[in-house]
C-alpha cells in the first residue's frame, strides 16, 4: 500500500530505515526547527491569509520543537517564523505563552507512568541534542 | 650715443664698460673715474652732462648698462680692441692728474668686459679687492711699522677718506653688496627665471622634491584607481548584458528566504527578453483527497502540522494516538477540536501524508506494517 503514501514533510534526518515511495512524490525536509516552520513558510510563500487558530497552531508548534527557541536545532527561520505567527496570533508574551504550554506538558497528573516514560524518551527517538532548558520565571 | 665724455670735453671714443648714472645718462667708466672730486673728504661725482651732483659711495646712483656693454662687445669689438691700448696710454700718461682711484672704481667690477679688467689693473679689475677693503675697516689701528701689502694700500687710503659715519655704515652695506653677487644691483639682468610659466605656488609644489614626490605619487595613485575601477565596471556591465551573471544580487528578506533579484537578459547584447527568476518559484503542490498525520507519541508538533497542513492544501487532518497534554493546551486555547485517529473508517482509502517524521517505526499507519 506504499502507492497511497504521497507526501512527507520532515525536520528530522534521513536514517537507515527511513521510508520508501512507489513513484516519485513530495518530500519536503528541510533542517529547520519544526515541521510547521516548513508549513509557515508555505504560507507565507503562498500569500494565504492565516487564519488566528492556525497561525497559533504553527506558532505552538514551533516553540515547542524548538523548547521557546532554546534548542540546538533552532534556526533563524524559525525565529522570524515566530516573529511574525505571533502578531497573527495575537501572542505578546511568547515567554509566558510558552511557559504555560510546557507546564501543560510537564503535568503528570492522570498519567501512569508507562506514559511518562514513553514521552520522556521520545525525544531520544526523535534524536534530537537538548542543550538548554528553558529558564523557570 | 655711444660717445663719451672725457675731461669735461666729448670724446669720440666709444663707450668702455658704460655706467648708468643715476640721471640716466651713460658715459665711460674710465673717463667717470677721472671726473671723480674729492672736496671736504667725498668722492663725489657730477654728471657731465646735467651737472648733477651724487654721491658715488651710494649704490642706487649708478650700476653697469649690461646690455649697451654685450651691444658694444658685440658689435664693436675691433674697435673696442683698437681703442683698448690707447685707454691704457692716456691714462698712464695722465696719471699725475688723475686722482686716485676710489671706492666707486673698485665697485664697478664689470664681469662682462674682461679686456679692460687686463687694460686697467688700478681700477680694481681684481675680485678680491673689495673684500680686502672690507676687512681692512676694521684694521685702521695696525701698526704703522708694517709694511702695508701692495694691494691694501688703495684700500688703505680710500678708507682714510671715510671721515663720517654715514660714510663707514654706507661702506659696511658696500661690503654686504659685495658679499651679495646676486644683488640687483649688480647682476640686473641675469635673475634666474624658471623655464616653467606656472604661478609660484604650483612651482613650490611642483618643483619641490618632497612634495613633488608626494604630489605625483598621490596623482599617479588616483590614475590607477580610476583606470582599475573603469575596467572592473566596464568587465561587469558587459559580463551581465552578456548573460554570465556577475552583477546579480542575492540577499535575505524580512523572512529569511534568500531571493536572487537578478534579472538575467537572455540575449546577447540585447535587452529584449527579461526573465524575472524571482516569479519562476515552484508553485504549492497540490494533493488531492490526503490525510496528513503525524507520529506515534505525538506532540504539538505533529497534532498542529497536521491542522495546518490539512488547512493549507485542502486535507484531512488525523492524529496517530490520543492527544498529548501539551497538544491539547494549544488545541484549548486557540479554540481548536482535536483531529481524528488515523484508524478511523472515514480514512480508508484515502491518500497519506507523514508529517514530524520519516520512519514507518513512528508511523501509527497500519497500511504499511
Amino acid at each position: 500500500m506504499l502507492d497511497k503514501l504521497v507526501c512527507v514533510m520532515d525536520h528530522h534526518q534521513l536514517q537507515g530505515n527511513a521510508i520508501e515511495f512507489a513513484e516519485p512524490n513530495v518530500v519536503e525536509i528541510q533542517p529547520w526547527g519544526s515541521t510547521t516552520t516548513i508549513l509557515a513558510f508555505k504560507y507565507f510563500q503562498s500569500n494565504r491569509d492565516i487564519p488566528r487558530p492556525i497561525a497559533g497552531c504553527l506558532l505552538s508548534g514551533i516553540l515547542s520543537d524548538t523548547v521557546n527557541l532554546q534548542s540546538s536545532t533552532t534556526t533563524e527561520l524559525d525565529r522570524s517564523a515566530v516573529q511574525v505567527l505571533a502578531g497573527m496570533a495575537g501572542i505578546e508574551d511568547l515567554h509566558a505563552y510558552s511557559q504555560d504550554m510546557f507546564r501543560a506538558k510537564s503535568n503528570t497528573e492522570g498519567l501512569n507512568l508507562e506514559d511518562v516514560r514513553v514521552s520522556f524518551f521520545s525525544f531520544f527517538f526523535k534524536n534530537e541534542i537538548i542543550n538548554t532548558w528553558p529558564r523557570r520565571s | 650715443m655711444f660717445l663719451s665724455v672725457a675731461n669735461g670735453s666729448i670724446s669720440s671714443k666709444l663707450l668702455q664698460d658704460p655706467i648708468v648714472l643715476s640721471c640716466t645718462h651713460r658715459f665711460c667708466r674710465s673717463c667717470l673715474a677721472k671726473l671723480v672730486s674729492t672736496s671736504d673728504g667725498k668722492a663725489r661725482h657730477s654728471c657731465p652732462e646735467c651737472q648733477k651732483e651724487f654721491d658715488t659711495l651710494d649704490p642706487a646712483n649708478y650700476h653697469v648698462d649690461s646690455i649697451l656693454a654685450n651691444f658694444l662687445m658685440s658689435h664693436f669689438a675691433a674697435s673696442i680692441a683698437q681703442q683698448a691700448p690707447m685707454a691704457s696710454t692716456s691714462s698712464s700718461s695722465s696719471n699725475i692728474a688723475a686722482p686716485a682711484p676710489t671706492v666707486f672704481d673698485r665697485m664697478l667690477i664689470n664681469m662682462s668686459n674682461p679686456a679692460s679688467r687686463r687694460t686697467s689693473p688700478q681700477f680694481g679689475p681684481n675680485r678680491d679687492a673689495p673684500v680686502i677693503i672690507s676687512s681692512d675697516a676694521f684694521m685702521l689701528d695696525r701698526p704703522k711699522s708694517a709694511a702695508p701689502d701692495a694691494r691694501l694700500v688703495h684700500s688703505v687710503a680710500d678708507f682714510r677718506r671715510l671721515n663720517t659715519a654715514a660714510d663707514l655704515i654706507r661702506s659696511s652695506s658696500y661690503m654686504q653688496l659685495q658679499r651679495e653677487p646676486t644683488s640687483n644691483y649688480f647682476l640686473p639682468y641675469e635673475k634666474k627665471q624658471s623655464s616653467l610659466a606656472l604661478p609660484i605656488s604650483l612651482q613650490r609644489v611642483l618643483l619641490d622634491s618632497q612634495s613633488a614626490s608626494r604630489v605625483w605619487r598621490w596623482a599617479i595613485l588616483a590614475t590607477f584607481a580610476v583606470m582599475v575601477f573603469s575596467l572592473v565596471w566596464a568587465v561587469s556591465y558587459i559580463t551581465s548584458t552578456a548573460g554570465l551573471g556577475l552583477r546579480r544580487s542575492a540577499k535575505l528578506d524580512a523572512l529569511g528566504t534568500r531571493t536572487h533579484t537578478h534579472t538575467k537578459k537572455v540575449c546577447f547584447f540585447k535587452s529584449n527578453v527579461e526573465i524575472d527568476f524571482q516569479k519562476l518559484q515552484p508553485p504549492l503542490p497540490v494533493f488531492h483527497d490526503t490525510v496528513f498525520v503525524g507520529h506515534k507519541v505525538n506532540d504539538v508538533d505533529s497534532i498542529c502540522s497536521a491542522i495546518a497542513a490539512a488547512h493549507l492544501f485542502n486535507g484531512y487532518a488525523a492524529r496517530a494516538d490520543a492527544v498529548s497534554k501539551e497538544a491539547s493546551f494549544v488545541l484549548d486555547t486557540f479554540g481548536l477540536s482535536a483531529p481524528r485517529l488515523s484508524s478511523d473508517v472515514a480514512f480508508e482509502g484515502k491518500n497519506w501524508c507523514l508529517l514530524d517524521h520519516n520512519q514507518l517505526v513512528r508511523s501509527s499507519l497500519t497500511i504499511f506494517n
